[in-house]
């Protein structure tokens, strides 16, 4: 299980990590979390006007097993994180997140409740950080392509060998 | 000259059949290989039920009522299956052929007749 | 066939069947009638019965803790569908030990606001069906709705506060 990428270096080899890199930043299958006004702009940013399915990204996947990206967007509260725990652990590997406003990033304007998470990285480890209350559906779309970046310059053993999803 | 392709035409499937064969080993073995293997990792293998704690039994039932679409399909996909190898060569064959395939679908129209005349085909 | 009631001939009905147990105030045009504890559970019977009155919708139950010594109130708005008209029932709970009786029999509606409005102030509503918590998560301890609730954001650090209480690091 996972020879090549996993227990030989033949994945460290420029061609192979290029392409490895190249298949999995273009294929990104979105599990979209849509808890708050977040989810519209999410919604928006899937429609025609600015489609993310131009850059690879399917939005609406039938569930965390058929996924590999998480977008949280919208206020997560204290009594939905061990959800967001359980259907990030049901994701299958590798799995990347984006955080999706400002409530998701840091609690947001609701950083003083007494029923919100401040920022959904206190739950699950998150790749991408989208500001804004709440962002444009371009801001998504960048937010997109910088992780895309970010996998093109990834090192899966790396990712893999540390023990956490996190990439440094 | 005729035995060739005979044995030509049994030449074609043996190929779809590697090249489907082929086509699932090289997918589910590219995955093995580049896939990384985390089976255990916190909650991955718990029944998804929305992130919440699954409630009652995996199970459920169908109603019996869905027995007559099973029925109904075995029995006309039994006459399609008797007619696509007919409609191919039936033109070089004559009248004949025609007939006993009339015949044929004929007893089978009787027999959706006899069902339709029952109420099999109206919702319950 | 609705005919709304002024604020006046609303008041002038309530005051005649309850006489002091009632003040009848005119808010902006709406009636809010402020009612003792003991008479609440008939002052909502009347309002929905009364043929010209007929409160048959209710808007909502809320709490209000209004600080200190002042105690905690109960709101519940009724409207008329058929005569267009709102009225606000206001009940003055103490501040300790706040107890009201339940109006979820006449309107079931007030089944879950009323259930919020326990686990949010505290307020016991005597005769509730099933008296648990609605919306805070299982773990939860305290009445966050009241003022007196320790905000963790605030402990550290006065007005406006830290975000999840953390220290604060002196500048340079």
């Amino acid at each position: 299980m996972g020879v090549i990428t996993e227990k030989t270096p033949i994945a460290k080899i420029k061609p192979v990590r290029f392409l490895l890199n190249w298949g999995r930043r273009y294929s990104l299958w979105v599990f979209n979390f849509g808890l708050a006004c977040c989810s519209i702009e999410f919604i928006a940013a899937s429609t025609a006007k600015n489609d993310f399915i131009r850059l690879g990204v399917i939005p609406f996947a039938h569930g965390p097993r058929q996924a590999d990206l998480l977008v949280v967007a919208g206020t997560l509260t204290d009594k939905m994180a061990p959800v967001i725990k359980r259907l990030y652990d049901q994701m299958p590997d590798p799995k990347y997140v984006i955080s999706f406003g400002s409530c998701s990033n840091c609690g947001g304007p609701y950083w003083d409740s007494y029923s919100v998470t401040k920022g959904v990285d206190q739950i699950i480890p998150v790749d991408v950080y989208v500001p804004g209350c709440p962002p444009r559906p371009e801001a998504l779309l960048h937010g997109i392509i910088r992780l895309q970046e970010k996998i093109r310059d990834e090192d899966i053993q790396e990712k893999f060998r540390s023990g956490t999803t996190a990439v440094s | 000259m005729q035995s060739v392709t005979y044995y030509g035409s049994y030449g074609v499937v043996l190929a779809v059949v590697l090249a489907g064969a082929l086509l699932v080993i090289v997918a589910f073995g590219a995955a093995r290989l580049i896939a990384p293997h985390r089976p255990n990792v916190g909650g991955k293998r718990t029944t998804y039920e929305c992130g919440i704690d699954p409630v009652g039994e995996g199970w459920s039932q169908s109603q019996v009522r869905y027995y007559v679409y099973g029925f109904l399909f075995v029995i006309f996909d039994v006459e399609s299956v008797f007619l696509f190898p007919w409609a191919r060569v039936f033109q070089s064959l004559g009248y004949q052929a025609v007939v006993s395939m009339a015949i044929f679908i004929g007893i089978l129209a009787v027999g959706l007749l006899y069902a339709w005349r029952k109420g099999v085909l109206t919702w319950v | 066939m609705g005919r709304p009631l002024s604020a006046e001939e609303v008041g002038s009905r309530l005051r005649a069947r309850f006489g002091d147990d009632i003040e009848v105030a005119d808010t902006f045009g709406e009636v809010a009638a402020t009612v003792s504890v003991d008479r609440y559970h008939d002052l909502v019977r009347f309002l929905r019965d009364e043929p010209a009155l007929a409160c048959d919708f209710c808007d909502f139950t809320a709490g209000v803790d209004l600080g200190g010594d002042d105690g905690f109130e109960v709101v519940t708005q009724l409207t008329s569908t058929e005569h267009h008209h709102n009225v606000r029932v206001k009940v003055r709970l103490s501040s300790t030990d706040p107890a009201c009786p339940t109006v979820s029999d006449l309107f079931p509606t007030c089944d879950w606001h009323e259930r919020e409005t326990m686990e949010m102030f505290g307020i016991r509503f005597e005769g509730h069906p099933h008296p648990v918590r609605l919306l805070l998560p299982e773990p939860f301890e305290g009445f966050p709705l009241r003022k007196d609730f320790p905000l963790m954001s605030r402990e550290v650090k006065p007005w406006p506060g830290v975000p999840e209480g953390e220290e604060v690091e002196e500048d340079e």
